[in-house]
């Protein structure tokens, strides 16, 4: 049985943030408050002496932990591969500025890095000594459209696991599993004004399982408005979502499982209105995972768009108690 | 959800030296959820009342430091420089006189380049009160 602690990322309070509304600090308190001791920070958000962690804001971040009992347990790194104009960084390049994002995590006392797939499974396998060295395991996020058994992440399984490395293995973002359009992809396109009937049509195009291109053919033809077409592409890109869950691929990848991004847009009658979260949690639940799940809520213009009206705090308090919920069902079987 | 927050509506103003006005200043925010190099940015187009900004005439102020906005287009500007999530890139239009005080329409395109997405384009336009 699984050892599965919640805590949040605090990308999930990007537009407080944005809009200064909330300080680092605010959020940390939020964190707390929301009955979490543990936060995901993306470096190049909401770390001021990026791409370095000063000791300036080391002593925040200690102080914070002081005062709320809450600490940084996950550091989101970005893989900066178009820093150049003229050329994208070559692979030393990028497994050197890894290399800083893991002292920078270690520094802050962070166990866990999620990384992106610019970092090759090559560029992974390099890192390894340096995770083992500064004892903080570096995760490949899984996202959309991604899933566990895509062909990108299957070649980080081989190597991760010929490499031997127990710092090394992925980070899934539970908004892979997604067995429904988007929120915003769908409640969003009929706000603005799409055509219902057309983008149920180019829905159950994605349900048949009909190639993008032929798909986008058959929605002109139909004369599929932009709205309609807009989300169509979404559908086919990163809001993403397949029949069934990839939970047998998720299953396979397990032993390398440190650490999940819980992904959510809306929790709407304690369910996520696209991720089949009783699914996905029961099946964490069921393996040997030891970890996090950070909540990640990604509906930061939701409310904007007159789809919602609550800010991030309700929305992650909803996924929190959705969670809680359903493990705690769990625990009753 | 980051274009209508590209232009700040804090600290516009005429920029004094030795008692002149020698040009005036708006605060921009990066149109993204992180930070991203200086180096990252591809474009900065500044339109004041209508008027094209002369981009030689431009220079951008980060961290206690100045840079003309040309040299950070240029292959070798440092790749170091971060240009946090949230934080007010100030750029200075070098111009005799400063501006009015009082209200002025802005007009900015911000065009930056990622990783792993094309260069995105935000576009804000705002009445600011300038200082």
């Amino acid at each position: 049985m699984a050892d599965i602690k919640l805590g949040i990322t605090l990308y999930s309070f990007t537009y407080e943030y944005l809009t200064g509304q909330y300080s680092l600090e605010d959020c940390v308190r939020k964190c707390a408050e929301l009955g979490v001791d543990g936060y995901e920070i993306v470096a190049t958000q909401m770390v001021p002496s990026y791409p370095y962690v000063s000791d300036e804001f080391l002593a925040k971040v200690l102080e914070f932990e002081y005062k709320y009992g809450v600490r940084p347990v996950s550091y989101g790194a970005n893989t900066d591969r178009g820093k150049l104009f003229e050329r994208d960084l070559n692979d030393s390049e990028l497994v050197n500025d890894t290399i800083r994002d893991i002292q920078n995590a270690h520094k802050l006392g962070c166990k866990v890095i999620r990384a992106q797939y610019l970092l090759s499974p090559e560029n992974l396998v390099a890192i390894a000594p340096y995770a083992e060295e500064y004892d903080v395991k570096v995760g490949i996020e899984i996202h959309n459209p991604e899933t566990p058994s895509t062909p990108v992440m299957e070649r980080y399984l081989e190597a991760i696991e010929k490499s031997g490395s127990k710092h090394i293995g992925f980070v899934p973002d539970l908004g892979c599993f997604a067995t429904k359009p988007n929120i915003k992809n769908y409640e969003g396109a009929l706000k603005k004004g799409a055509n219902q009937e057309m983008l149920d049509y180019a829905v159950n195009l994605k349900r048949q399982g009909v190639s993008r291109g032929e798909a986008e053919q058959l929605l002109k033809d139909a004369g599929a408005d932009p709205f309609v077409m807009s989300a169509f592409y979404d559908m086919y890109g990163y809001l993403t979502f397949h029949n069934e869950p990839d939970l047998e691929g998720l299953k396979r990848i397990m032993p390398y499982v440190f650490h999940f991004h819980g992904k959510f847009h809306c929790v709407r009658d304690g369910e996520e209105t696209a991720i089949p979260y009783p699914e996905v949690l029961a099946a964490i639940y069921d393996s040997d995972f030891s970890g996090y799940i950070v909540s990640e809520y990604e509906g930061h213009s939701l409310r904007a768009d007159g789809l919602i009206d609550y800010g991030a705090v309700e929305a992650v308090r909803r996924h929190l108690e959705m969670e809680n919920r359903i493990l705690a069902e769990l625990e009753k079987k | 959800m980051y274009d209508k927050h590209i232009l700040s509506d804090e600290g516009a103003r005429s920029v004094w030296e030795d008692g002149r006005k020698v040009g005036y200043c708006v605060n921009l925010k990066i149109n993204y959820y992180r930070g991203l190099p200086l180096c990252c940015v591809d474009e900065i187009a500044l339109t004041v009342d209508g008027e094209e900004v002369d981009p030689e005439t431009m220079y951008l102020q980060h961290n206690g430091r100045e840079y003309p906005y040309l040299d950070i287009l240029k292959d070798d500007f440092p790749t170091d420089f971060y240009w946090l999530f949230g934080e007010k890139l100030r750029v200075v239009v070098k111009k005799e006189g400063g501006i009015e005080q009082g209200r002025h329409t802005v007009s900015v395109v911000l065009k930056t380049r990622r990783s792993y997405t094309p260069t995105m384009v935000a576009e804000c336009e705002k009445v600011l009160t300038f200082a």
